[in-house]
């Protein structure tokens, strides 16, 4: 390099002997601040001779040319044109370029300017979710963009919530699929992720996207309608997340640090009584209920056998789990960039305690990022991200196990006294056990840009992702009766491979005013998931936590959910795509856009795997016109968009077209040879589903239209779309008749539409003038959600939860997943209120029959009029899950250094099942004395004749339970609306001339309070803590406040 | 520099153009994780898996299980209903021994008895059976490792067998049925079938075993797979079964179903390759495998293919058969056994069969056939703590003796009381038991009845037995009361379950459960 300066200097300094006269320039290059700019490019126009700044921005050049002028020019910065003139010193300020300045969007594959986009897109700054104290950016979203419903329902870290745009689609005839609402395609930093295919392997149970440190990101974008997804095809058919990590900066290099700290709460207690009173006011309040005889006969153990050791104890069960937790954050990154290269070098360490013991969840991120301009056309950019996710999970031993061991949903009695190696086992520590969860991503990425021409430009991006789960359990001999050990080992990886090209073409046909911009490409992705796993049990040595020496009778071969744990597995799917768009604009006012995207999928058969997606979209930027001259005053900016188009969504199974046929099916009850007399035996996968070679993809047909406006010089600005979302070709299963041999077929069934809007207003509330300043915004997405087509003639169908033991119903026109319950109108006060028979002069029958009903019991509601409440055909739809509204309302307020955030989110419009309650009903009913002594006065039941009461009478032991606490009526739906003080963040940043003064770049304190307080209606503890399809069950996670205090400094 | 610039130029081309090459690899990715349509059924290896498949869901069908476990259905449908027990002291799998809601036994809408309304489990085992029939044939000579005739003959003879004997089961337990004869290449587009006649499906059946008797080889060239795979001798047997039941539903106006039943049992004795063993060998009976099992489920602990403690032996069983296993559900029927076997009897199969009688404690009083008089078949996988047990022992769904007293069984309905008499006592003469003269005898059929009972008892042939003969309602021989009304309505049949409804609209209930299934 300085050889060929040299030359060059040479080379000009004999033309110069020859032609010119030398002349000798010198100054400085700043930014529009006043900070020195390093590394500007200085150049004398029409030659080759130029230099770059000085580290403190300054430069020396020696004249050659004869253009009297020179060209300035840095990345992120506009090109300036200096005219030299007669002046020999030159300060020079560049003002950053606007167009890096942030107000684009990001579209895929893409960033075009926001005044050019036809598309519905929201967008949320890396800024706005920093240094929240959160394990990974998905949740940090709620309420920060319209048309995403994110719901954190557990409070457990490193756990995935739910993440919904534009309203779920995913339907399913069974409601232990892995998981219940529909989830977006991610795609960080250009590399595509389905959360379905990450999870599908996952050992761990950790939120794949927790690798990334929400530090790191630079800006989300949520691509929502036709226009915007169109272009991920296959994939976007419930939105696309466009996450963009930070690059280095142009300017002097940066160093970042940043820490917060502080403390999760422990729950409230619940009051309960403990040991001897809980004895006495257990006995005190039955024998209110039973006679002598009875007390006597059926009492039991557990409260008369006080002398009994295993009886007599007095544990806090709420004390032995719950727990004050600590969060800590560390983040160090250097950055820095000039015409060369940019680098962006950063690495993080998060660790969050969770509430319960034994849980939480750790994360070791190091990434680096780094842009290279190899020659004024070919530029290279290389990203590498290294993370570590360490899940600690209590006793969460198997799906959906509690983490809690509760009783009826309750804590258990404290009369059971508990063995020290009970308690640690309880809780998740004990020393000689293990439960280790280890997830170790590995991310890899360079892309290369080639500018053809200047208006060509091909970019090629390949990335490897790689990512390791894997899951240690060691139970010792000492928790087992039989001395038993338990070992298991579980690996699984998940490999993402991702090749981009594309061939960009920007122009101005005819004139400066027509504006065409072409885009094509292709993809090539395939994505891998295997699995290595052995677990047994063993009479050996507790010293051998691993598995070795096991015996093979014990062998662990799936768990409860079906899963291998021994053995090892491998699938893996290609997809193959072509893709195009072309955007057009007349003077930036008619704006209009096209896509095309093409894919084809192995998951798919050979005639049916290619889909077709187009879409088109337009916009009009009506400010532009000579017309709207006379608002122009105070309305800045109003463009109405509109798209339509199709998108798609893959199915999660990767071998759909292959009717599979499966080994060892030798097993029937009570016996796990595979074999049938020594032989493999080998039968089609008939509980699996029988294939369909004609599968294909699920289609999504939406139509979007909206309106961007500004007014009053930007203060307020408002977005607002609509939107009708009507996703067909569904997969389903349908079952099969029994004669087929096969349980099911799945195939295209099912038409799922939604409908909604969305708003988004921001507004400056003061003048920009004054110092005190307050920024507001309100955004709230409304969805409604319907089921177009169901198989079988559109015949509704039930489906049932078995670890809730709830029902839902799916019928036409109505949405997904509504409660399918007895309809209850309260309770019976008195006898005289029970309806009869007028042929048969019988009362009212609950339970065909089984049950007389009297008063003070549950009024259900006798739909077929039958006198008798119980079957299929008294049941009605009692509810629905799915939220009509929510969104977030943020107010700013700022005041020199002081910045104070209060930030709510809401959801609106659902019915929840408060499970929790009916639980404690069957508890206090038929399991009083080994739950936790809870006052059954406490509760809003019936007593005597003429009580009003909510609930049905309660007494422990009645010999009149007929299952009428069990879920299904509606006496238990509540409204799950809610509003939640989310966070309310205070900082104060240093200024710039006291932070000259310590020589530092930037300071800032500041402290957070994390799910402040909470708004809602109904009685069950946390209205968000309830899981995708409503119930609450009280057995989640409480979700936690959290109090933190950190800093900034930048040097 | 420069060099940087090169690494990262190779680099960033080799990216861009080494998938290309792939294409084909991309998009046509096979599972290797399973099995699947176009690579299974391609040689001989695949194809004994395929029939082991076939054995193994016969296996799950009766085995399968209720709401409170156990695993036993062919006893629950065989055994529990018919007598041979007066209790059951399990929620579900008491209504089949003592009734419920308006029926004194055999309740078969007892509650979460559902499970075994359901035929599907032997739906999954004629459609494997089809798959066999269908893809045997098109496996190439070459693919076969040994004698490729001889070998596709006697797998294709077993899926005859395996095809007919569970359409036989399951005539026996809901009369008429959907038929499936034939491989369905598309199930996902199936149609919905009716039930059709219960004779039809019989006819079937019979046309099954003469396929499978002209396939399979009457010797078995492999001892281990003695009785638990089917051979021309279990064909036979079948046959003989199907013919009986036939005469049965015909009430007995043709003549040829008994000739032909008889026919089938002579040819199970004249091909010599079974015997009644010596008494002190009826445990090895039971382990299975003996020279006397003529069709068995294997479920041999040599096979690992044992019921950990799961399943009717166990379940029947207790201390000190079982260490440790305190208690058991059933309660033999006592007075039936007093009945059949008499006091002071020299038979043997009373202390063979039967464990501490004692008509005070049903509950203790121990059917010990299975796991022999001397815990012979029994097993644990810890010794040591006498866990993992389980009764070494096969589902013995035929034998000798069950086809000679089927033969006498069939005599007597010819009125044939000699021919009948010869065949009981030779079963009788190995029990030790005192031979019977014509004098001894009130109804000969009676008598077949009763020695069936004595021999087979809770082998999970007495109800059909029972229904088979009529004798079910006469509470003299059958131990207990089933009234005639019921029986003549077709009571005997289960309900077909309402699952099986659902989805299928040409279907129709047994006439007798009519307005009785909610």
């Amino acid at each position: 390099m300085h050889k060929k300066l040299l030359l060059l200097a040479l080379m000009g300094f004999l033309c110069l002997q020859v032609w010119a006269q030398e002349r000798k320039i010198s100054g400085t290059v700043t930014d529009d601040k006043g900070g020195a700019l390093p590394g500007v490019t200085v150049k004398e126009v029409g030659t080759n001779n130029g230099v770059a700044t000085t580290p403190d921005g300054k430069f020396v050049l020696t004249l050659k040319g004869s253009s009297d002028k020179l060209s300035v020019s840095f990345v992120g910065f506009e090109t300036q044109t200096v005219l030299l003139g007669g002046k020999s010193t030159f300060h020079i300020a560049l003002k950053t370029d606007a167009k890096s300045l942030k107000d684009v969007v990001v579209i895929g594959y893409q960033e075009v300017r926001r005044k050019t986009v036809t598309a519905a897109v929201s967008s949320v700054k890396g800024k706005e979710i920093e240094n929240l104290p959160s394990p990974s950016f998905d949740q940090l979203l709620q309420g920060r963009a319209a048309g995403l419903n994110v719901q954190n329902f557990s409070g457990e870290p490193g756990v995935r919530g739910s993440f919904v745009i534009r309203g779920t689609t995913a339907i399913s005839r069974s409601a232990d699929a892995a998981r219940t609402l529909s989830s977006p395609l991610f795609v960080i930093d250009g590399i595509p992720i389905s959360m379905d295919d990450a999870a599908a392997f996952d050992n761990t149970g950790t939120n794949y996207i927790a690798g990334l440190n929400p530090n790191d990101i630079e800006s989300i974008d949520i691509l929502k309608d036709a226009s915007a997804a169109a272009i991920y095809g296959s994939r976007g058919a419930n939105g696309v997340v466009i996450v963009k990590t930070k690059r280095g900066k142009p300017g002097k290099p940066q160093v970042n640090f940043s820490t917060y700290g502080g403390l999760t709460q422990q729950p409230k207690f619940e009051k309960v009584l403990g040991g001897a009173e809980e004895r006495q006011f257990k006995l005190a309040y039955m024998s209110k209920y039973m006679d002598a005889d009875r007390m006597a006969l059926e009492t039991p153990m557990l409260l008369t056998d006080s002398l009994n050791p295993a009886f007599s104890g007095a544990t806090d069960w709420q004390d032995l789990f719950y727990r004050k937790g600590i969060i800590q954050n560390y983040d160090l990154s250097v950055s820095g960039a000039n015409d060369m290269m940019n680098y962006r070098i950063s690495g993080n360490y998060y660790d969050e305690d969770g509430t319960v013991k034994g849980t939480g969840f750790k994360r070791y991120t190091v990434s680096a990022a780094m842009g290279v301009k190899m020659s004024s056309k070919l530029s290279v950019d290389a990203l590498f991200r290294l993370s570590r996710g360490d899940r600690s999970r209590g006793r969460g031993q198997a799906p959906g196990e509690n983490v809690i061991p509760l009783l009826d949903g309750q804590y258990r009695s404290s009369l059971f006294n508990l063995s020290d190696v009970d308690k640690r086992n309880y809780v998740g520590d004990l020393s000689s056990g293990r439960d280790k969860n280890i997830n170790d991503d590995i991310t890899a990425s360079l892309s290369l840009n080639y500018d053809i021409t200047p208006k060509l430009r091909f970019a090629s991006m390949g990335s490897i992702q790689s990512s390791v789960n894997s899951r240690d359990i060691f139970r010792p001999g000492e928790l087992n009766t039989a001395g038993l050990s338990y070992a298991q080992s579980n690996k699984s990886r998940y490999e993402n491979v991702n090749l981009d090209n594309t061939l960009n073409y920007n122009t101005n046909i005819v004139n400066k005013d027509h504006h065409l911009n072409i885009l094509l490409g292709n993809t090539i992705n395939n994505v891998k998931n295997e699995y290595t796993g052995i677990g047994s049990g063993s009479l050996g040595n507790d010293n051998i936590k691993v598995v070795q020496g096991f015996d093979v009778n014990y062998l662990a071969y799936t768990d409860a959910g079906g899963n291998i744990i021994s053995g090892s597995n491998y699938e893996s799917a290609g997809m193959l795509s072509f893709f195009s768009r072309i955007n057009y604009d007349y003077k930036e006012k008619y704006l209009l856009s096209f896509a095309y995207r093409a894919d084809a999928s192995s998951r798919f058969g050979r005639n049916s795997r290619w889909g077709y997606f187009p879409s088109v979209s337009a916009g009009w930027n009506v400010t532009d016109e000579p017309f709207m001259e006379p608002v122009k005053k105070w309305m800045d900016m109003f463009k109405i968009r509109g798209s339509f188009g199709v998108t798609g969504s893959l199915p999660t199974g990767f071998y759909l077209p292959y009717n599979t046929y499966s080994i060892n099916q030798g097993t029937y009850g009570g016996s796990n040879g595979g074999t049938y007399n020594g032989v493999n035996a080998v039968t089609p996968n008939f509980q699996g589903g029988v294939a369909q070679d004609g599968l294909t993809w699920q289609q999504a047909l939406q139509t979007n239209i909206g309106f961007d406006a500004s007014f009053l010089n930007g203060r307020i600005n408002v977005t607002a779309d609509a939107f009708n979302r009507g996703t067909s070709k569904m997969l389903f299963d349908l079952l099969l008749p029994s004669t087929t041999g096969y349980d099911k077929v799945n195939t295209n069934a099912v038409d799922v539409r939604n409908i909604g809007a969305e708003f988004n207003i921001q507004a400056r509330i003061l003048p920009p003038t004054s110092a005190f300043q307050w920024n507001s915004r309100f955004l709230v997405s409304f969805v409604r959600n319907q089921i177009v087509k169901l198989p079988n003639g559109n015949r509704d169908l039930m489906v049932s939860d078995n670890n809730t033991g709830m029902t839902y119903i799916l019928t036409k026109g109505r949405a997904i997943n509504e409660f399918y319950m007895i309809k209850s109108n309260g309770v019976f006060k008195s006898e005289k209120d029970i309806p009869f028979n007028p042929y048969t002069g019988e009362k009212l029958t609950y339970w065909n029959g089984n049950h007389t009903v009297q008063a003070g019991d549950f009024i259900w509601q006798d739909q077929n009029g039958d006198y008798d409440v119980w079957d299929w055909n008294d049941k009605v739809r009692g509810g629905n899950p799915n939220p009509a509204a929510t969104g977030g309302f943020s107010n700013t307020f700022s005041y020199k250094g002081f910045n104070l955030e209060v930030y709510v989110t809401f959801l609106l419009g659902r019915d929840i099942y408060n499970k929790y309650m009916s639980d404690r009903l069957i508890g206090l009913t038929t399991n009083y004395a080994q739950i936790a002594a809870i006052d059954p006065g406490s509760i809003d039941s019936w007593h005597k004749d003429g009580d009003n009461a909510k609930f049905a009478e309660v007494i422990p032991y009645s010999r009149n339970y007929y299952y009428q606490f069990l879920p299904f009526s509606t006496a238990f739906v509540e409204n799950g609306s809610y509003a939640r003080i989310k966070y309310v963040n205070l900082s104060y940043t240093f200024n710039r001339k006291f932070l000259d003064h310590i020589g530092l770049r930037n300071l800032q304190i500041y402290g957070v309070v994390d799910n402040l307080k909470m708004f809602q209606k109904a009685s069950v503890p946390d209205a968000e803590a309830v899981d995708e399809k409503g119930t609450y069950t009280g057995g989640g996670y409480p979700i936690p406040r959290k109090f933190t205090l950190g800093v900034n400094v930048g040097f | 520099m420069n060099c940087l610039k090169h690494i990262f130029v190779v680099l960033a081309a080799g990216l861009v153009l080494s998938p290309f090459t792939s294409c084909k690899k991309l998009l046509d990715q096979d599972p290797i994780n399973s099995p699947y349509g176009s690579v299974f059924w391609t040689n001989q290896r695949d194809a004994e898996q395929g029939i082991a498949g076939n054995y193994a869901l016969l296996r799950k069908a009766l085995t399968s299980n209720t709401a409170y476990d156990q695993n036993m259905s062919h006893f629950a449908y065989g055994s529990l209903p018919a007598f041979e027990f007066t209790d059951y002291n399990q929620y579900d799998l008491g209504f089949l021994v003592r009734g419920g809601d308006g029926f004194n036994n055999a309740d078969f809408l007892g509650s979460y008895l559902e499970g075994y309304h359901d035929w599907t489990p032997y739906y999954k085992v004629i459609t494997q059976a089809n798959l066999v029939l269908h893809h045997l044939p098109l496996i190439p000579d070459a693919k076969f490792t040994d004698q490729p005739t001889k070998t596709r003959n006697r797998l294709l003879g077993e899926a005859y067998f395996l095809r007919a004997f569970t359409y036989f089961y399951m005539a026996r337990i809901w009369g008429d049925l959907p038929q499936v004869m034939t491989y369905d290449a598309d199930p996902g587009h199936s149609t919905n079938l009716p039930r059709i006649n219960e004779k039809i499906i019989l006819d079937s059946c019979v046309k099954d075993l003469k396929s499978a008797i002209s396939l399979l080889p009457m010797a078995y060239t492999n001892g281990s797979e003695r009785a638990v795979r089917a051979n021309k001798g279990a064909a036979f047997g079948l046959l003989a079964h199907v013919y009986m039941w036939k005469n049965f539903l015909n009430k007995g106006s043709v003549a040829s179903d008994l000739t032909n039943a008889i026919a089938m049992v002579d040819s199970v004795v004249a091909s010599g390759q079974y015997q009644l063993l010596p008494a002190e060998n009826y445990p090895k009976i039971f382990h299975g495998k003996s020279n006397e099992g003529v069709f068995e489920i294997n479920m041999q602990v040599g096979n690992g293919e044992q019921q950990v403690e799961k399943g009717f032996y166990y379940s029947t069983l207790k201390e000190p058969f079982i260490q440790t296993k305190t208690g058991k559900p059933d309660a033999p029927n006592l007075e039936l056994i007093g009945n059949l076997y008499g006091d002071n009897t020299p038979d043997v199969r009373l202390q063979y069969f039967f464990s501490t009688l004692d008509a005070d404690k049903p509950y203790n009083s121990v059917i010990c056939k299975f796991a022999g008089p001397n815990r012979e078949n029994i097993y644990y996988k810890n010794p040591a703590t006498f866990t993992g047990a389980a009764v070494d022992a096969n589902i013995i769904v035929m034998r000798y003796a069950d086809l000679l007293l089927l033969r006498a069984e069939a005599y007597a309905d010819q009125g044939n009381m000699g021919a009948a008499l010869a065949d009981i006592n030779t079963v009788r003469a190995r029990a030790h038991a005192d031979l019977l003269t014509p004098d001894d005898i009130d109804d000969i059929k009676w008598e077949v009845m009763r020695e069936r009972s004595r021999e087979l008892y809770a082998e999970g042939q007495r109800w059909f037995d029972l229904v088979r003969t009529g004798l079910l309602t006469n509470a003299d021989v059958a131990g207990g009361s089933f009234p005639q009304s019921r029986f003549d309505a077709g009571g005997w049949k289960w309900p077909v379950g309402r699952v099986l409804f659902l989805n299928n609209n040409v279907i129709t209930q047994n006439p007798f459960w009519l307005g009785r299934v909610k």
